[in-house]
């Protein structure tokens, strides 16, 4: 069995950099910089006032087709699902609730077990789109680790 | 043939005899006891003396002590078989035995064999039997007037014809025995009368003599008397009874007993020699008297010596059926002996002879008219009886042979009839009897026809029931049937037919549950439903294979179904759903070449779905749930209504939720339990 892979964040090899400016353009730089700051700022504010989709920005997209052609080649992967909620196939107590989404890109639809843990208080309705992050278990059950609402 | 089956019949019963015999004794085989053993060399109780004809008992010995018994008990016997299946077997022996003597039965004639002569033999000429009646009519009538020597010479005259057989010169005899007893009767008669001639001339001596003694005495006694008496009590018995009053005593009894001496001795010699001649005639009188009187013994004996035997002729003249002598003889009697009455018996035997002559005479004229107007059965009675009762009549010899052969055709073929009765030959008796009814005009063929009838028709009832029967499956009660029928009327011409048609169709029977057992081996469920008619009859009542049909039958059924339902689909222009009836049809029954090919032509229109339902099929074999359920939502978003991959998906859902209970109790998965628990462990 596969350890699963361990998720690193996508700005781990993109460390920021802040260059001292020299003393003769001090105050330039300065304000500049203090105007950079403050844009930093406020980007930063405006990322974290965005939610949490940028998180899943840089993971994979679930590929449909290949994990229906050979799902023991993604078995253990962590991956991100978009689609709309296609229809609720059973809910079991302790288990989930196994939901199937088509997918927007390649319009397959998808079987997603949604454990109790990861959606506690949530109710789906037909139609909503999700994003959902998925990880391929064994025989292809595909089990929801997360989910958001587009 | 009459005696040739009696010949046949002692032969056989000589036969069986010792057989019987020789089976009869195995049928007793020795019983060894603990007492028997005591005498192990005795006749009785020595098995391979007792049992020669068992083969298993020659080797048996003895036995000598209580194990030897048992072991004999346990050993020996058994293979000598039990009393009771020894007779058994002797029953059967014996039955077929009976069977076959019932049978040559049938073939003797059922004429009595004087009968059969009678009817056989030439006619006597009439003027012969016209000469023999009335010389008879005159012998009765001479008999009749008293003239007995002319009707003897009659008698004499008629036994000279050959039907009488001497019988009545036989009865002759007897009338002159009888005349013979008559004239020695004559002769003692006149012996008697010169007795009593003799009788009565010895009287008149005895009177004469005792005058003369009477005399002498009374002379004598005066002669006494005159030379001084008294000699009254001279007399020689001493008694004083001398005197001259007891003339009677002393006429008989001579005087010289011992008295006194008398005066003179010549009248005394001549009285003495009076007396003995008194008592001479006297004697002689009395010996003629009892001569005549056993003469006159010896006639009354005679006479009722003759009237008996004479009696007993008649007697035996009348059980020969000798009816003319009989009642010639009864005349007779009652000339000879006088009498005026015949004794009750001898009346009665004359009564019946009178009676049989004047019937026969009678009925004689009645056969040849019955005969001249091919009244066969009436003349055949008539004749029956009246030779059965005066077979010696002699009008009865004077009927034709020819007239006399119709009678004994006409009894052959009864004979005849009635052998085939008993056979149940009932073809050749419908012939028979049409003819007979034909050439004898009173013969009554209604009995004969409606028993023949009777007999055809339970025949052929028992032949239906028989098919009913076989039709049914029940062989042993249609065998039973046949055998009744057989039995009923063995020439019955459908009995055959239906036989041959019950064995062919028994036999068809075979081959078609031959047939049908190998389709069952090689699965060829359509075979077995285009026979579906010809196995139903053939495996009727064996349920195995009646189980068998049915689920050929069923496997067909719904085949043909899902064919025409996956013909329809497509007229629709679903041809997911055409292929999907015809997938789930081929899952009940995957070898059949109908299916698989319509619904390989369906998998092509409609690949892609099909590619989805088989690669989920596959994942779901392998265990995969996740993909299998994926596929199958991909399918059913091609196909919604589809009944496959809607099933799979809720038989996925609910494994992957967890649910196995539900999935097992619908037994629709294929995975192994070991997997599940892995999976559910890994989830």
């Amino acid at each position: 069995m596969d350890e699963p892979r361990s998720l690193e964040t996508p700005f781990s090899s993109q460390q920021a950099t802040v260059r001292v400016a020299k003393r003769g353009n001090t105050r330039l730089i300065a304000g500049v910089g203090a105007l950079c700051l403050v844009f930093v700022v406020i980007g930063i504010i405006l990322g974290k006032s965005k939610g949490s989709s940028d998180q899943y920005r840089t993971m994979e997209a679930f590929p449909v087709a290949d994990f229906m052609e050979n799902y023991e080649s993604l078995q253990g992967g962590r991956f991100k699902l978009s689609g709309i909620v296609d229809a609720e196939l059973g809910t079991e107590e302790g288990t989930g609730k196994l939901v199937t989404f088509r997918d927007s890109q390649s319009k397959k639809v998808v079987p997603v077990l949604i454990p109790d843990e990861v959606m506690p208080n949530h109710s789906l309705s037909k139609s909503q789109r999700y994003k959902v992050v998925l990880e391929v278990g064994r025989g292809g059950v595909l089990s929801a680790t997360n989910l958001e609402k587009e | 043939m009459r005696s040739f089956g009696s010949f046949l019949r002692a032969s056989i019963c000589c036969v069986a005899a010792p057989v019987i015999h020789a089976q009869q004794v195995p049928a007793a085989p020795p019983t060894p006891t603990p007492a028997a053993p005591a005498n192990p060399g005795g006749a009785v109780g020595r098995p391979g003396e007792q049992a020669p004809a068992t083969p298993a008992a020659p080797n048996a010995t003895p036995p000598k002590t209580d194990s030897q018994a048992l072991e004999y008990f346990y050993n020996g016997k058994p293979k000598e078989g039990t009393a009771g299946s020894k007779a058994a077997l002797l029953s059967e022996l014996l039955g077929d035995k009976a069977k076959a003597l019932d049978a040559l039965a049938g073939v003797g004639s059922m004429i009595p064999p004087g009968f059969e002569a009678y009817l056989n033999s030439e006619e006597s000429e009439a003027l012969l039997i016209e000469t023999y009646e009335s010389s008879y009519d005159k012998a009765v009538d001479l008999v009749r007037k008293r003239q007995v020597g002319p009707a003897v010479e009659i008698l004499i005259e008629l036994s000279e014809y050959s039907w009488d057989a001497a019988t009545s010169e036989q009865l002759a005899n007897r009338v002159l025995a009888i005349w013979d007893m008559r004239r020695n009767q004559k002769d003692l008669t006149a012996l008697n009368e010169r007795l009593r001639e003799k009788a009565r001339s010895a009287a008149h001596n005895f009177d004469q003599e005792s005058n003369d003694v009477v005399k002498k005495m009374r002379e004598n006694d005066r002669r006494r008397a005159r030379n001084g008496g008294g000699g009254g009590n001279g007399n020689g018995n001493g008694n004083g009874n001398g005197n001259g009053d007891d003339r009677g005593n002393s006429a008989f009894v001579p005087a010289g007993g011992g008295g006194g001496l008398a005066p003179s001795a010549t009248p005394m010699v001549d009285a003495v020699v009076g007396k003995m001649e008194l008592t001479e005639e006297y004697l002689r009188g009395l010996e003629a008297r009892a001569s005549i009187k056993l003469n006159e013994v010896q006639m009354k004996e005679a006479e009722n010596k003759a009237r008996k035997d004479f009696a007993g002729f008649i007697r035996v003249l009348h059980e020969k059926q000798w009816h003319h002598q009989t009642k010639l003889a009864a005349d007779f009697y009652r000339v000879l002996f006088g009498d005026g009455d015949l004794p009750v018996e001898v009346a009665q035997m004359a009564s019946t002879s009178g009676e049989m002559i004047q019937r026969v005479r009678g009925n004689v004229k009645v056969f040849e008219f019955q005969s001249g107007q091919s009244n066969y059965s009436s003349a055949t009675k008539i004749l029956q009886e009246d030779f059965a009762s005066a077979p010696n009549h002699p009008v009865l010899r004077g009927i034709k042979r020819v007239e006399k052969l119709k009678v004994a055709d006409y009894l052959t073929r009864l004979q005849k009839i009635q052998n085939l009765i008993e056979a149940r030959d009932f073809g050749n008796l419908d012939e028979l009897l049409q003819k007979l009814t034909n050439d004898v005009k009173d013969f009554d063929a209604t009995k004969p026809r409606a028993l023949v009838r009777a007999v055809k028709r339970e025949s052929q009832m028992r032949l239906g029931m028989a098919k009913l029967a076989a039709q049914q499956g029940d062989l042993e009660k249609a065998l039973a049937e046949f055998k009744s029928a057989s039995e009923a009327w063995p020439d019955n011409p459908d009995l055959e037919t239906a036989s041959e048609t019950f064995f062919k169709t028994q036999d068809v029977l075979n081959k078609s549950t031959v047939e049908f057992d190998r389709a069952v081996r090689e699965a060829n469920y359509r075979h077995i439903f285009d026979k579906s008619i010809e196995y139903g009859a053939a495996v009727k009542g064996d349920g195995d294979r009646e189980k068998q049909l049915r689920l050929a039958l069923e496997k067909v059924r719904d085949a043909e179904t899902a064919l025409e339902k996956a013909k329809l689909f497509e007229q629709n222009g679903d041809a997911f759903g055409a292929w999907e009836t015809l997938e789930l049809a081929a899952k009940k029954w995957p070898e059949d070449s109908n299916l698989n090919r319509r619904r390989a032509d369906l998998a092509m229109q409609a690949s892609e779905f099909v590619s989805k339902i088989s690669k989920g099929t596959k994942e779901e074999a392998s265990g995969n749930h996740g993909v299998a359920l994926t596929y199958y939502l991909n399918a059913r978003a091609d196909y919604p209504p589809s009944t496959m991959a809607n099933e799979s998906i809720k038989r996925l859902g609910d494994r992957i939720l967890g649910r196995r209970q539900a999935v097992r109790a619908k037994g629709e998965t294929t995975e192994n339990s070991a997997e599940e628990r892995a999976e559910t462990s890994g989830n």
